[in-house]
């Protein structure tokens, strides 16, 4: 008997979910999301998981969940009553931000919009120096009067900002004492506690952030708790957090601005996690949907993470998989402007009415409709439980949006836009790497999402990327990820100084302080020292630049040659992105970081995969156009090829949750956990 | 490479690649250079040319920078010509008289070969903080040559054939305030003008030269196409603005005023015509030619759709500017403070361009522009130079308020962060507000100007400041019966004691510890006259 796991994704669209039942054998299920409530909609999917594996929901020994709750409030707006205190002189930290433009040649462009306006942003006198020394001291009576007037205006949760609390907290945690006392109920969050780094904009935004998600976020994990109890399941829920490990619901509903990247994140851990099991320690994860194609990079199993992000438009500096989303996708429009030039995307026709090919009265050439006209989706194929392919509706908006005025015959028009859309991936694609310092000729290339594997081949050949693997259910990718993630939690401290300058002792300390704040998280999941690790890293820099390189650090205690030999990898990792080392030789370290990761017993189970089919499969056969004419490839099942079949473009694989299309000069075979490995011929 | 690959949906991608490399440029650019003003104010840019020297792509840093290497690496090619580059060759130009703006701005320029022949070039421009002359920080409004104005160099090779040039690095590390960080940041334009070089070659290798030489041509052709289009939409009559500085540059020189005529021409061209503009100052806010020339692709843009980017658009622009004005000056008229006046030039075309197109208008916005670099040693001797850069408020438009607080125009600069202020330098900054009232008033408001403080921490300081707007006459102004904007204004107030003291508009100023000085930007104008309030 082994534990009944499940992890459950709740996307805009489709909620998609996995269980290991307790034979440790896999169902995959894929719902629509319900929108209306989504605590109702994720109990109902557990409860139907449960259901599919035989089982009663009581059964459930685990659970992780993926949502976009706190992505879809910000998106919509509907964020909490919020309050800002900072040091005086700069409440009107959220109004100037940066003072950039967001959009340079647009003079009409909206304005900025603080997440807590001007007249809820409270200033209390009271200052510490760069070095946490205390400049003036903090005067508890502006505190208490801003108390005051919060409660007039109807303040539903408060920010805490003030300047170098990533120094010394005392003047925070007294500011947030006092509110407590004066707003019982009335959640406080700490900057020094979300995000204790240098720059006060980033560092307000970010606890602004949190403290307009804490009310609703904190609602729905109370809510999904009482509905999944209420369907026998007991278990407490796991959530996924933007970093690509899970916490208990308790710490989420804390920190809620560390969701707002839950799905894509577990998304790229499915990926990583898949790509590791065959063998690819660095991978390109790229997730393509319906709107968006999702891309990751993974290097030695781990997803690279980035330390700041910007959602809708807000800075976040929270550590977070480094996920770029580009605007293409199954149903991004090709449209050709009067100057004959075909652009597709970053218009989608969504869900509804979704690509021509779907009947349902969507008219646009979308790149599924390509993928139509040149039969790599094949016509009356079905989709999902509502969606039969309609050929004829994708011919005719191909025609008309780009055939027509490009004057291109259909399949030429179809096949343009397939290359439009590989060249904007590989161009965006190309960009995210090497402003990551990485040749994407170095990864294997994982294809998930509905349209990921129709373009892994060829995004891979415009790349010069030489090897790809496409898992066994792409289209699940976030829910097989949560079944794969380990709790994480990840601590920093802005820790500015010249590495001259440090003692190996003191550094250590100061790392002790972390290891603390880790273990005293990683109880609360009650995760001991046997069943959890605490690792740190060093961002660094030379004196005088603004941009780190984060470096891992051996081990503790920290030595001398420990740091002598974070220095050397610092001076390598700067070669080796730069091509130079500069004429300033003095280092610097800039932040301190600690993960700590807790085993949550994650992660294997058995496929129901097929029988080890001879390459008899490819008898059937299927007219695709490519490279200016129609060609055969050979047709297939994935439920056909069992472990050990070999491959070889040209072929098309079918499967409930996606095709594969195979090009010419690929070839490989199907792994033992049922993915495909191919590689290109010569590369 | 077969006859098909040259078809428009092969150059699509082909032009889609170009602008990636030059942001990719732009990325190994930035990320290892060491200067603020290059990695946290991104006041660089990067771009692609093709072998005749037209600009093909570019990344999207400050509009100030984009658009206006074309002039250096037409005086560089006419200089050196073919046979006298090689492969592995990089020429660095910044004579504001051959095409450069101003002398902080290096141009890097790196020849790139594909199959034994001479495709195209890859480019930089970077503001470094310091290239020497007079001041701290080289730029001063005050200055009356540009031989006060630091180093020039007239397009001379940083590397000959692949191999360093040390000399020329050896005089700029002995005549340069921070040669480190200066040498340094040299050093990373040149990795992302090689990095450009390679990509290039990459695409040609995949494509053959010709179908990325007719890519290219292809994007300026169809940009070019777009704007007429756009042009031939608007009203055939010309419409004329001004504006004018707060004086000459300095306190006793008369305000000079810029003077526009805008109108479709017959071609189906955009006319600018500056000739009743002011002539050259004997101060340094003269802007060179190729800058002026940026001004104006900057506000054309605004007011055109489509555009993939700035290229091209330049072809479909003729601008007239008389030689000996303050924005064409003759050698040697000092222009380090040339961005001032390009503010105001841009300001002045966004008011002649709103008349054509009403549905974009807006009033105007701040141009004061309130810069400073000040050098001061903290008490651990270490010598730094201090720069900051404020936003001010965004002009009223038909249907909205202006926005608070923002670098305008052809500037998109960020603010200092007051902890990375005082981590590294010996300031404190006590406060950053958005200044109440200061928007001028109308049906929408214009944006809200800021005030920052700033306090000395070490011993002693010194250093140029420059603020515009602090004139009556000069203010943002509000159109179709909004009211303007609020002025700028610079005070300090002395740690010694005393009261408030206004400095003046442009200067040089010497601090002690505890002084504070205080930098107020400009309001935006409002839009449309203020009407009394329904409850």
């Amino acid at each position: 008997m082994s534990p009944v796991r499940v992890g459950i994704d709740v996307g805009g669209t489709f909620t998609d979910g996995a269980l290991v039942d307790d034979d440790g054998r896999l169902r995959v299920l894929k719902l629509p999301t319900d929108r209306a409530d989504l605590a109702r909609g994720t109990a109902d999917g557990l409860a139907e998981l449960a259901d599919r594996g035989g089982l009663a929901a009581a059964s459930l020994d685990y659970v992780a969940h993926g949502t976009t709750v706190a992505t879809n409030a910000l998106v919509e707006g509907r964020l909490a009553r919020a309050a800002l205190v900072t040091t005086a002189g700069f409440g009107d930290v959220l109004e100037i931000g940066t003072q950039q433009r967001p959009r340079l040649y647009d003079l009409g462009a909206p304005a900025r919009r603080p997440l807590i306006p001007r007249d809820r942003c409270f200033e209390v006198r009271g200052r510490l120096a760069a070095d946490g020394s205390e400049a003036t001291p903090l005067e508890p009576e502006d505190v208490v009067l801003a108390a005051q007037a919060m409660r007039g205006a109807g303040v539903e949760a408060v920010a805490v900002m003030l300047l170098f609390s990533f120094v010394d907290r005392r003047h925070e945690e007294a500011v947030g004492a006092i509110l407590e006392a004066e707003l019982p109920g009335v959640p406080v969050t700490l900057s020094c506690d979300v995000a204790p780094e240098f720059r006060e904009y980033h560092r307000a935004n970010t606890t602004a952030l949190n403290a307009v998600l804490l009310p609703l976020v904190g609602g729905y994990v109370r809510a999904l708790a009482a509905a999944a109890s209420e369907r026998g399941a007991r278990v407490p829920v796991h959530l996924m957090q933007s970093n690509g490990g899970v916490s208990t619901a308790g710490r989420a509903a804390e920190q809620p601005v560390g969701l707002i990247a839950s799905g894509p994140a577990a998304a790229v851990i499915g990926g990583a996690r898949q790509a590791a099991a065959v063998g690819e320690p660095d991978a390109l994860t790229f997730d393509m949907g319906g709107t968006t194609a999702d891309v990751a990079i993974v290097l030695g199993n781990e997803p690279l993470q980035r330390f700041q992000g910007e959602h809708d438009g807000q800075p976040v500096n929270l550590p977070q998989i480094d996920v770029l989303s580009i605007g293409a996708g199954g149903g991004s429009i090709a449209a050709v402007d009067d100057f004959g030039t075909l652009s597709v995307g970053p218009g989608s026709a969504g869900s509804d009415p979704g690509p021509a090919a779907y009947g349902h009265g969507g008219t646009a050439a979308t790149v599924t409709d390509a993928h139509v006209v040149t039969g790599v989706l094949a016509a009356g194929r079905r989709l999902g439980e509502s969606l039969t392919i309609d050929r004829e509706a994708a011919v005719a908006a191909v025609d008309r949006g780009v055939a027509v005025p490009l004057g291109l015959t259909v399949e030429e028009g179809a096949a343009a836009i397939l290359r439009i859309a590989n060249a904007n991936m590989a161009q965006a694609l190309r960009a995210t790497s090497v402003a990551r310092g990485h040749d994407p000729r170095d990864f294997a290339l994982v294809a998930m999402g509905g349209a990921g594997p129709m373009h892994a081949c060829e995004l891979a050949d415009e790349l010069a990327i030489p090897r790809l693997v496409v898992p066994r259910h792409p289209g699940v990718g976030a829910a097989l990820g949560l079944l794969l993630s380990d709790v994480r939690h990840d601590l920093r401290q802005s820790w500015l100084r010249q590495v001259a300058a440090i003692s190996p002792a003191e550094l250590d300390a100061e790392l002790g302080r972390l290891q603390q704040r880790a273990r005293a998280l990683l109880e609360q999941s009650g995760h001991d020292e046997r069943a959890s690790s605490v690792s740190f890293e060093l961002d660094m820099r030379y004196a005088g630049q603004a941009y780190n390189l984060t470096v891992p650090l051996q081990r503790r205690p920290v030595d001398a040659a420990v740091l002598a030999a974070a220095v050397a990898e610092f001076e390598r990792r700067h070669r080796a992105l730069y091509s130079y080392t500069p004429a300033v030789s003095a280092t610097e370290i800039v932040t301190l970081r600690a993960h700590a990761a807790g085993d949550v017993g994650s992660g294997r189970w058995e496929e129901d995969g097929g029988e080890a089919a001879g390459p008899g499969a490819g008898a059937r056969q299927r007219q695709v156009w490519r490279d200016g004419g129609w060609h055969r490839f050979a047709a297939l099942g994935r439920d056909e090829l069992g472990p050990g079949t070999a491959l070889a473009g040209p072929a098309v694989i079918e499967q409930e949750d996606t095709t594969v299309l195979l090009t010419p000069g690929w070839t490989g075979t199907v792994h033992a956990s049922g993915a495909l490995l191919l590689a290109r011929e010569g590369r | 490479m077969s006859r098909r690959d040259a078809d428009p949906v092969t150059q699509e991608v082909v032009a889609a690649a170009l602008r990636g490399i030059a942001e990719e440029m732009s990325i190994v650019e930035y990320r290892s250079s060491f200067s603020p003003i290059i990695r946290e104010m991104f006041d660089f840019n990067c771009g692609l040319f093709d072998a005749g020297g037209a600009m093909v792509a570019h990344s999207e840093q400050i509009p100030a920078q984009l658009g206006l290497m074309e002039f250096a690496l037409a005086a560089i090619r006419e200089r050196w010509p073919r046979d006298a580059i090689a492969a592995g060759d990089a020429i660095v130009l910044n004579d504001p008289y051959m095409g450069g703006t101003h002398t902080p701005d290096l141009q890097i320029f790196t020849p790139i070969f594909a199959a034994g022949r001479l495709v195209g070039w890859s480019g930089s421009i970077a503001h470094h903080i310091d290239i020497g002359g007079r001041v701290p920080g080289t730029v001063s409004a005050h200055n009356t040559e540009v031989f006060q104005e630091g180093l020039i160099f007239p397009g001379i090779k940083l590397v000959e054939a692949g191999v360093r040039n040390d000399a020329v690095f050896d005089l700029i590390g002995a005549n340069v305030r921070d040669p480190a960080a200066t040498l340094s940041d040299v050093d990373a334009q040149l990795a992302a003008c090689r990095r450009g070089e390679e990509r290039v070659r990459e695409l040609c290798d995949r494509y053959g030269p010709d179908v990325v030489a007719a890519a290219a041509a292809r994007v300026l052709a169809v940009n070019a196409a777009r704007a007429r289009a756009a042009y031939a939409e608007w009203p055939a009559v010309t419409a004329r603005a001004e504006g004018a500085m707060d004086d000459g540059g300095k306190p006793e020189l008369a305000p000079a005023a810029i003077r526009v005529e805008v109108r479709v021409d017959a071609d189906g061209d955009l006319a600018i015509d500056l000739s009743g503009t002011d002539g050259e100052l004997p101060s340094s806010i003269n802007v060179p030619l190729s800058s002026t020339h940026a001004a104006a692709l900057f506000a054309v843009r605004c007011f055109v759709d489509g555009l993939s980017q700035s290229v091209g658009l330049a072809r479909t622009m003729k601008l007239t500017v008389p030689e000996g004005s303050v924005l064409n000056p003759r050698r040697p008229a000092g222009v380090s403070g040339r961005h001032l006046t390009v503010q105001r030039l841009a300001d002045v075309l966004v008011d002649a361009l709103s008349q054509l197109v009403p549905e974009r208008a807006i009033a105007g916005s701040q141009v004061a522009f309130p810069a400073l670099v000040f050098q001061a040693d903290d008490d651990a001797g270490r010598r730094t130079l201090f720069t900051d850069i404020l936003g001010g408020g965004g002009g009223a438009r038909r249907d909205r308020d202006g926005d608070d607080a923002i670098d305008t125009y052809t500037g998109n600069i960020a603010l200092l962060s007051a902890e990375v202020a005082e981590l590294e330098y010996p300031w404190r900054i006590e406060s950053t507000r958005l200044v109440e009232g200061s928007g001028g008033a109308g049906r929408f408001r214009g944006g809200a100007a800021m005030r920052r403080d700033y306090r000395l921490l070490g011993a002693r300081a010194e250093g140029t400041y420059y603020v515009e707007q602090t004139a009556a006459h000069a203010v943002p102004a509000g159109r179709d019966g909004g009211g303007d904007g609020a002025p700028a204004a610079v005070t300090v107030l002395r740690a010694g004691g005393g009261a408030e003291e206004r400095l003046p508009s442009k200067g040089y100023v010497h601090l002690a510890r505890g002084d504070l000085v205080s930098f107020l930007s400009s309001g935006g104008g409002g839009y449309g006259a203020a009407q009394p309030r329904v409850v």
